[in-house]
């Protein structure tokens, strides 16, 4: 394990980090409860008893394959196909964990083996802005923590409740829906306006990942409206870390020669 | 009603294969950054790897907001319009997360009133 820090060993170092990680996953929180609840409605609609929402839930972790595999399972799909609609929409955390990784530091088998499990979207995005470079193992055990518990909270509500409760409150569900892209603005906003700590130096930087983030909305969109879905992830993050670099350096070789 | 034991299952393998595709790019990142210190932060790889997370919260906003092909819906995509205003109003002048989450809901919970 690297490094002890001034306020107590690793241990403490995890447990505080394990706490301001959970504090951190409130927004996320707020969205996946309401997606949880979506889910749940959708699984028993699908035929599925609230105990089986909860285990998929539980053991597949991902919106979008879960999803997914109620309406395949729906649809009488084969086990193969299943499996690999679910592999598939899987495929754009390929890129989550190389970008993690420089700020993790020195992880054994077994915490990675731990980290990686929650290591999902949203998790993904907002420890991409705010993992702290001091007990970010810890922080990041939270953050899946408090995100892994609300999803399977709303799951069991929706699973159990949420045909009555959205009767009930019709308007309520789609605006809590809308707390994923208010996140996904909220981490995007501060990080391109102000260059972002990951990606360093003043306009020139801040331009590039403006760019970045442009590059792969296009791309996002255009993939999103031709039907790729899962893929359009991939393809963005691909196409705009390529433009923000190439931009990078383009910007950084004139101001190289204007010095 | 107890679980039915082919759909667990089927829940497994599919965890399975989601797991593999967040643990073994982490795990091989990880090594090869252990390899090769110099890797974390320089060369190409390593300055690409820094726009990927700009870029994929990016590409998640769209694919969040973005009607599935066939299910756009007016009234769905002004509500969306209408929230989306004061939601980057506050993360412009905040910066907040917390607080960007709430101003949207609440926002989008008003637009839905209008329209």
């Amino acid at each position: 394990m690297a490094g002890q820090g001034s306020n107590g060993g690793p241990q403490a170092r995890i447990a505080s980090g394990l706490l301001g990680g959970f504090g951190a996953a409130v927004p996320i929180a707020v969205g996946y409860l309401s997606a949880g609840v979506a889910f749940g409605v959708a699984a028993r609609q699908a035929g599925l008893v609230p105990a089986e929402a909860l285990l998929m839930s539980l053991v597949v972790y991902s919106g979008a394959s879960q999803f997914a595999l109620l309406g395949l399972l729906a649809a009488g799909a084969s086990w193969i196909a299943m499996l690999i609609v679910s592999l598939t929409l899987s495929l754009r955390h390929l890129l989550y964990g190389p970008s993690l990784a420089p700020r993790l530091g020195d992880t054994g088998t077994l915490r990675t083996a731990g980290v990686a499990f929650g290591l999902n979207d949203e998790v993904f995005a907002v420890s991409s802005v705010k993992l702290p470079r001091e007990g970010g193992l810890g922080w990041l055990l939270g953050l899946e923590l408090g995100a892994y518990v609300s999803w399977a909270l709303g799951t069991i509500v929706g699973a159990v409740a949420g045909t009555a409760l959205i009767e009930e409150l019709p308007s309520l569900a789609p605006a809590l829906s809308f707390a994923l892209p208010a996140l996904f603005v909220a981490l995007l906003v501060p990080l391109v306006s102000s260059g972002g700590e990951t990606a360093g130096r003043g306009a020139t930087r801040s331009t590039s990942l403006g760019a970045a983030a442009v590059a792969a909305g296009v791309v996002a969109a255009v993939c999103g409206l031709i039907g790729l879905g899962s893929w359009g992830v991939i393809a963005a993050g691909v196409a705009g870390s390529v433009c923000g670099l190439l931009l990078e350096r383009f910007r950084g070789c004139g101001d190289a020669s204007e010095g | 009603m107890p679980v039915r034991a082919d759909l667990s299952a089927l829940f497994l393998l599919a965890g399975a294969g989601v797991y593999l595709t967040r643990f073994l790019p982490l795990l091989v990142a990880l090594r090869r950054q252990a390899k090769e210190p110099a890797a974390k932060s320089d060369g190409l790889l390593g300055s690409a790897l820094r726009f990927v997370g700009p870029s994929v919260i990016a590409a998640l906003l769209v694919a969040s907001v973005l009607p599935q092909p066939g299910q756009a819906e007016l009234p769905g995509l002004l509500r969306t319009a209408i929230a989306f205003v004061p939601t980057v109003l506050v993360a412009v002048r905040f910066g907040n997360l917390g607080l960007t989450v709430l101003a949207g809901v609440l926002a989008y919970w008003f637009a839905s009133l209008l329209v």
